[in-house]
C-alpha cells in the first residue's frame, strides 16, 4: 500500500508540472501583447511599453520566464497581478470561500439526491416511478446549467419573488453575524440549486445500474435463500458494494469545485472565481491566470488522487492487484 | 447488422434518440424552407411570440423562430466536428498505446492523465480568447481535450484484442503491426468508443453553448448559446429570447443521449444489463 501510495504522489506531481509548464507555454504563446494591452492606449510609446515590460518581466527569453516562476512557485507566491496590482495568492483567497460555498454544497446535495433517488429507481426497476426519474434524469442531464439558472431567476425570484436575483448578500442590509448567514443562505438557494439539479443525473445513473448489477450477484441470490429480509440483504451488503463508484465519481467531481462553477457565477453575479477567472482571461493578466490555474490543477490532480487511495481502501480487492 | 438493429431497438431509448436526431438534423439540413432570414433586423423588437414572429423576436427585432432554426446548423457542425475530431484523435493513441504496450504506452497514458488532470473548460476559455473565436477553433479545441475518453477506451479494447487467436494468427503471418491495428485492433474494438463519441457529442454542444454564453461565440453565425446570451438583458421583460432556444439545446442533447445510450446497449460487448 505504501508503494502504490508513493508511486501515486510522485506521478501526481510530475503530471501537475507538465501541466503547468505546458500552460505557461500557451499563454506566452498567443497573439496579443500584455504590456501594450496594460497601457489600454491605441499607440502606446515605446518608452511607455519598454517600462512595463522591464517592470512585469515581460522582455525576458520565455524560459527564463518560467524558471524564474517555477522558482516562485516553490517558495509559495503565486505573483502579482498586472491587472490588480495585488498579490495573486490574495485574490484568489478572497474569491475562493465564496466559490466553495457554492461548489461544495452544490455537489453534497446533488450526490445526496442523486444517490437516493438511483437507489429508489433501482429498487423499483422499470416500474413507472422508474421510467420517469430515468427520463427526467435525461432531461436534466441536457439541460445547460445557465439556462436553468436563469429559467430559475425567473420563475422564482422575478415572478414569486421567493429569492434575490444575484449576488451573495445584500449590500444595502449591512447585516452581521447570523442575519448576514441568513442572508447568504438565501442568496445561495437558487444558484446551488442550479448546480446540484445539472449534476444529480450523473449520480442517479451510476447509483441505480450500480445497485441493479449488485442485487443481480450471486450472494444476495444466496442470502435471500437463507431467508434474509431484503431490506437487510440491502442495507448489510448491497448497499456498500453499490455505492462505491458513486463515491469515486463525488470524489472525481470535488476535484472541479474550484472550475465547475464559473457559468453559474456569472448568471446569478456570485462574487467567486468564476468572473476572477473570465476577467483574467479576457485581459491577459498572465500571473492571475496562472495562479488560478495552478490551484485548478492542484485541486483536481489531489481530488483525483485521494480518490484512487480511497477507493483503495474500500475496496481491498483492488489493493492487491 | 441485422442483429445490432434488433438490439437497437430493444434498447430503451436508442430509437427515440434517433428519431430526434432526424428531427434535428432534418431542421438543420431544410432551414431556409422552414424559416425566413435569422439576420434580418426588423421594427417589432421584443414582440411576444404571434402569427407573424412564431417565438417572438429580440431587442433587434430579429426572429426568434428563425434563429432557433438556423442555430441547429452551428450546433450540429460543432457538436459533429468537435466529437470527430476526439475520436480520430482518441482511437489512434489509444490503439497504438493498448497494442504496442511498453513505454509507448507509459508515454501516451501520461500524455492522456495531462490532459485528464486539465481544467479542460478553463482551457478552451483561454485558447478561444488568446487565438480567436472563430467557429473552427472552437470545434478543433474542444476536440482536443475531449480525446482522452475515446483513447482510455481503446486502449482497453486493444489490450484485450491483443491476445485474441486471429491477432496471433496475423502476426504469424508476418502482417506488419501497422497492419494489425488497421485491419483488426480497430475495426473490432472501435464499438464502445463510436457510442462515447456520440455522448461526446453531446457534450460539445452543451460546452459551445457555453462559451457562445460568455460571449466567446463566432459572432457572425447564430448559435443557441449566444441567442441565451443577448436575451439575459431582457430576461423578465422578454424571456422568450432565451427560454426558445434552450430548450432546443435541451432537446436536441436528449437526442443525442438517447441514441448514444442505445448504441452503446447494442453494441458494447461489456454492457451487463443486457444480460438481465
Amino acid at each position: 500500500m505504501r508503494r502504490y501510495l508513493a508511486r501515486r504522489v510522485f506521478s501526481t506531481l510530475l503530471i501537475l508540472l507538465i501541466v503547468v509548464v505546458l500552460n505557461f507555454l500557451l499563454m506566452h504563446l498567443a497573439p496579443g501583447d500584455p504590456a501594450r494591452i496594460l497601457t489600454g492606449l491605441e499607440q502606446p510609446s515605446p518608452e511607455t511599453l519598454q517600462a512595463l515590460r522591464e517592470r512585469y518581466g515581460l522582455d525576458r527569453p520565455l524560459w527564463v520566464q518560467l524558471g524564474r516562476y517555477l522558482a516562485q512557485v516553490a517558495r509559495g507566491d503565486l505573483g502579482r497581478s498586472i491587472v490588480y496590482d495585488q498579490p495573486v495568492s490574495q485574490l484568489i483567497a478572497e474569491r475562493l470561500p465564496a466559490t466553495l460555498l457554492l461548489t461544495v454544497t452544490s455537489a453534497v446535495l446533488a450526490f445526496v439526491a442523486g444517490t437516493l433517488a438511483g437507489t429508489f429507481s433501482a429498487t423499483r426497476y422499470f416500474s413507472r416511478t422508474d421510467l420517469f426519474l430515468s427520463f427526467a434524469s435525461y432531461v436534466l442531464y441536457a439541460t445547460p446549467s445557465f439556462w436553468l439558472g436563469l429559467m430559475l431567476i425567473l420563475v422564482f425570484a422575478s415572478w414569486l419573488g421567493w429569492f434575490p436575483t444575484s449576488g451573495m448578500v445584500d449590500p444595502r442590509l449591512g447585516a452581521t453575524g447570523l442575519a448576514r448567514l441568513l442572508d447568504i443562505l438565501r442568496h445561495l438557494v437558487l444558484p446551488a440549486s442550479t448546480l446540484a439539479l445539472v449534476q444529480v443525473p450523473v449520480y442517479y445513473r451510476i447509483t441505480r445500474s450500480s445497485v441493479v448489477s449488485v442485487l443481480k450477484e450471486d450472494f444476495v441470490t444466496t442470502l435471500r435463500a437463507t431467508g434474509m429480509s431484503e431490506s437487510r440483504i440491502f442495507r448489510k451488503y448491497a448497499l456498500k458494494n453499490a455505492i462505491l463508484p458513486t463515491v469515486t465519481i463525488f470524489g472525481l467531481h470535488m476535484g472541479y469545485v474550484v472550475t465547475g462553477a464559473a457559468l453559474v457565477e456569472i448568471v446569478f453575479g456570485w462574487p467567486g472565481m468564476g468572473r476572477l477567472m473570465l476577467g483574467a482571461v479576457f485581459r491577459r493578466d498572465y500571473p492571475l491566470l496562472m495562479g488560478i490555474y495552478l490551484i485548478m490543477s492542484a485541486c483536481v490532480a489531489a481530488m483525483i488522487l485521494l480518490t484512487d487511495l480511497l477507493y483503495a481502501w474500500l475496496d481491498p480487492r483492488i489493493r492487491y492487484q | 447488422m441485422s442483429a445490432f438493429w434488433s438490439l437497437f431497438r430493444q434498447s430503451r431509448y436508442g430509437p427515440w434518440g434517433l428519431a430526434i436526431l432526424a428531427l434535428v438534423v432534418g431542421t438543420a439540413v431544410f432551414a431556409p424552407y422552414l424559416a425566413g432570414d435569422p439576420f434580418a433586423l426588423g421594427d417589432l423588437t421584443l414582440a411576444p411570440p404571434s402569427r407573424a414572429h412564431l417565438l417572438g423576436t429580440d431587442h433587434l427585432g430579429r426572429d426568434v423562430w428563425s434563429m432557433t432554426v438556423y442555430g441547429s446548423r452551428v450546433s450540429l457542425v460543432v457538436g459533429i466536428t468537435a466529437a470527430l475530431v476526439s475520436a480520430g484523435v482518441g482511437i489512434a493513441l489509444g490503439a497504438v498505446a493498448g497494442y504496442f504496450g511498453g513505454w509507448v504506452d507509459e508515454v501516451i497514458s501520461k500524455i492522456t492523465d495531462v490532459f485528464l488532470m486539465t481544467p479542460t473548460f478553463f482551457l478552451i476559455l483561454i485558447v478561444v480568447v488568446m487565438f480567436g473565436n472563430s467557429m473552427f477553433y472552437v470545434m478543433l479545441v474542444i476536440g482536443l481535450t475531449i480525446w482522452p475518453a475515446n483513447a482510455r477506451l481503446m486502449r482497453a479494447q486493444a489490450l484485450t484484442l491483443r491476445e485474441r487467436t486471429f491477432t496471433m494468427a496475423a502476426r504469424a503471418l508476418g502482417d506488419s503491426s501497422w497492419r494489425i491495428l488497421l485491419r483488426h485492433i480497430i475495426p473490432n474494438g472501435i464499438y464502445p468508443v463510436i457510442a462515447n463519441t456520440t455522448l461526446q457529442m453531446a457534450g460539445a454542444i452543451l460546452t459551445e453553448a457555453g462559451l457562445s454564453f460568455l460571449g466567446l461565440g463566432d459572432p457572425n453565425t447564430v448559435s443557441w448559446g449566444q441567442m441565451i446570451y443577448t436575451g439575459r438583458p431582457y430576461l423578465v421583460t422578454a424571456p422568450w429570447v432565451s427560454f426558445f432556444p434552450g430548450l432546443a439545446i435541451v432537446i436536441t442533447v436528449m437526442g443525442f443521449y438517447f441514441l448514444g445510450d442505445g448504441l452503446n446497449f447494442a453494441l458494447n460487448p461489456r454492457f451487463k444489463e443486457r444480460q438481465g
